[in-house]
Order: C-alpha cells, then sequence, then structure tokens
C-alpha cells in the first residue's frame, strides 16, 4: 500500500475515534460518514474495518459506558455502512459532481436508518430477559423513532454537506502520489 | 446502471426512509398522546418512590406520593429529594445527585418502572416520563460498567 494511504486512513481512523470517544449529544457522529467515505475511496474492506475498529474501541470506551450486547449490532451496522460505501464509490466512479449530492443525502439517511434499526434490535435482545422480544423490539422501535428522525436528519446534512467536498480531497491526495 | 434506473432506485430508497420513519414517529406520538390521555385523567395521582443509594442499605420509600397529574418523574422526585441535574439540549435532564450522592466513575443513578415483566429500565429522561397513578419507580445508583445495567433488587 503507497504510504499516503496508509497516512491518510490513520488520519481518518485517528479523526474518527478521537471525535466518537468526545463526550457529545446521542447520536450527533461523525462515524457512519467517515466509514462510508473511507469505503467510498479505498473500497468496501477499508470502510468496514475502519467502522468495525471505531466501534470496537468504542464499545469500551465510550462516554456513555460501555455498549455490552450492543457492540456486534453497532459493528455491523457501521460494516453496512463502509461496504455500501465501497460499492457507492465504484458505481459513482471518478470525481464526484453535483449530481451526487441527492444520491448521497438519500443513502446518508437511508444507511443511518438501517444502522438504527440495527442497534434497536441489539437493544431489545438486551431487553428480552425481562420481556418478549417483540415486545421488547416493538417498544424500542418506537420509543427510539424520535432520536432516530434526529440522527437521520444529523446524516443528512452531513454526508449532504461533506462527502462531495472530501471524497473529491481525498482523492486528489491519493492521485496526486 | 442506466440514470433512469438510477434515479429511481434513489427516489424509492429516499420514500422508502421517509415512509417508514414518518410510520414510527406518528406510532410514538399516537402511543404518547393515549397514555397522556389516560395518566391526566384523575387531577391528583399517587405513585411509589424507592431511592436505593448503592450502599446495600434497603431502598427508602415514599410510598402514595401525591403529586399533580401531568408532572415528570423528576418533578415526583424533586418532592421527596434533593436532586441535582444537568439538561442536555435534546436529551432531557441527567440526574448528578441525589440526596448528595453524586454520580462517580461507573456509578450513576438510573430510574427504572415497575411494570408486568418486573422492573424496566427507564428509555428516556426522568423529566420526559409523565409519571402515572398507582406506578412504582426506583431510582438505582448502580454500576454502570456493563450493559444492560444491572436491575434493582
Amino acid at each position: 500500500m503507497h504510504t499516503i494511504k496508509l497516512a491518510l486512513i490513520s488520519i481518518l481512523t485517528a479523526v474518527c475515534l478521537g471525535i466518537q470517544l468526545l463526550p457529545r449529544p446521542m447520536n450527533l457522529e461523525f462515524t457512519s460518514l467517515i466509514s462510508f467515505v473511507t469505503g467510498m475511496v479505498f473500497g468496501c474492506l477499508f470502510g468496514a474495518g475502519l467502522g468495525t475498529l471505531v466501534m470496537f474501541v468504542n464499545g469500551f470506551l465510550s462516554s456513555y459506558g460501555p455498549a455490552g450486547v450492543l457492540l456486534p449490532f453497532q459493528i455491523v451496522g457501521m460494516i453496512i455502512i463502509g461496504i455500501v460505501g465501497g460499492l457507492y464509490g465504484k458505481m459513482a466512479s471518478g470525481k464526484l459532481s453535483r449530481g451526487n449530492f441527492w444520491e448521497i443525502v438519500v443513502l446518508g439517511a437511508f444507511l443511518t436508518f438501517i444502522y438504527d434499526v440495527v442497534t434497536n434490535v441489539g437493544t431489545a435482545v438486551s431487553l428480552a430477559s425481562s420481556m418478549p422480544f417483540h415486545q421488547a423490539l416493538l417498544a424500542v422501535l418506537v420509543t427510539g423513532a424520535i432520536p432516530s428522525i434526529m440522527h437521520v436528519a444529523w446524516n443528512c446534512v452531513l454526508f449532504g454537506a461533506v462527502t462531495v467536498p472530501l471524497v473529491n480531497a481525498m482523492q486528489k491526495a491519493v492521485v496526486w502520489r | 446502471m442506466s440514470m433512469q434506473r438510477r434515479t429511481l432506485l434513489f427516489a424509492v430508497l429516499g420514500l422508502l426512509t421517509w415512509g417508514l420513519l414518518a410510520s414510527l414517529a406518528a406510532v410514538y406520538y399516537y402511543y404518547s398522546y393515549n397514555d397522556l390521555l389516560t395518566k391526566i385523567q384523575k387531577p391528583i395521582v399517587l405513585i411509589n418512590i424507592g431511592i436505593d443509594y448503592g450502599n446495600g442499605v434497603p431502598a427508602k420509600w415514599f410510598n402514595q406520593t401525591r403529586i399533580t397529574a401531568g408532572s415528570t418523574l423528576l418533578n415526583a422526585t424533586m418532592l421527596v429529594a434533593d436532586v441535582e441535574y444537568t439538561v442536555w439540549p435534546g436529551s432531557g435532564a441527567f440526574v448528578d445527585s441525589i440526596d448528595n450522592v453524586t454520580n462517580s466513575g461507573s456509578y450513576y443513578w438510573l430510574w427504572w418502572m415497575h411494570t408486568t415483566y418486573g422492573w424496566s429500565q427507564g428509555q428516556v429522561a426522568s423529566d420526559r416520563y409523565i409519571v402515572g397513578d398507582n406506578e412504582t419507580y426506583y431510582w438505582y445508583y448502580e454500576d454502570t460498567s456493563t450493559f444492560p445495567a444491572p436491575s434493582p433488587p
């Protein structure tokens, strides 16, 4: 691997971990964006790998406490985002234009929703010891609706505002090498 | 993939996300509205509040506490104990201490409610939960280094 690629991935991972571990309002996160962008520029494996690593460390050191049973669900959610980022990167192939803006906003919203559903299933699993699983899942999905809308709205803005310039800048840096 | 198909794919994805989120939000507000209607039928409600300071001593109970309908669990707790809290925008009140027992290390104040399935951990901040008649709550100062946190004894 080229040194510049390695350096870029290391910086992205460090930035992502740093932000993820900072005390911040729940659901206002950058990990999904960085996993997606890494997937787009470096491929599915790197996007999913970065997401896995960040969520794994977050699972033990998060300011919200340990993730416990939720950890594998958080990792799976982030792997999906990294892989879709990689697939979209192949689909877009080359410099992103204004035409990609809406596609990225839609993907950001959809993937955030999928991530929330996957982690809500994890929460329902953790509650299933004290109530039937289907009731726990329904309760978690319904009570999680408003935080999920906030999460999706945040990621729509973030993916829309940052992805195109960030991916173009990263591709320029990698190609320049 | 042709441009037309691609546009259609993203339009469908966008509408699907919007539709699912809107449906969940509608169910949430429908449930919350009906729940609130039930809880404000009487002007005064009676609730039970237990406070466990995590020191091995049995919880202090405030049974049949009278409070105005529509009050939150935080309001109710402040009637029976000294509570300090911080309001986090978007998330609600985070209880920092009860009766001078302050969050420290992995020990935090969590609230629980007794349901037909046993103790259930509060899913929202205590200032976002409207108390209901004859409900039983438990403030537990406990080690949160495991997930899910241990339920009250």
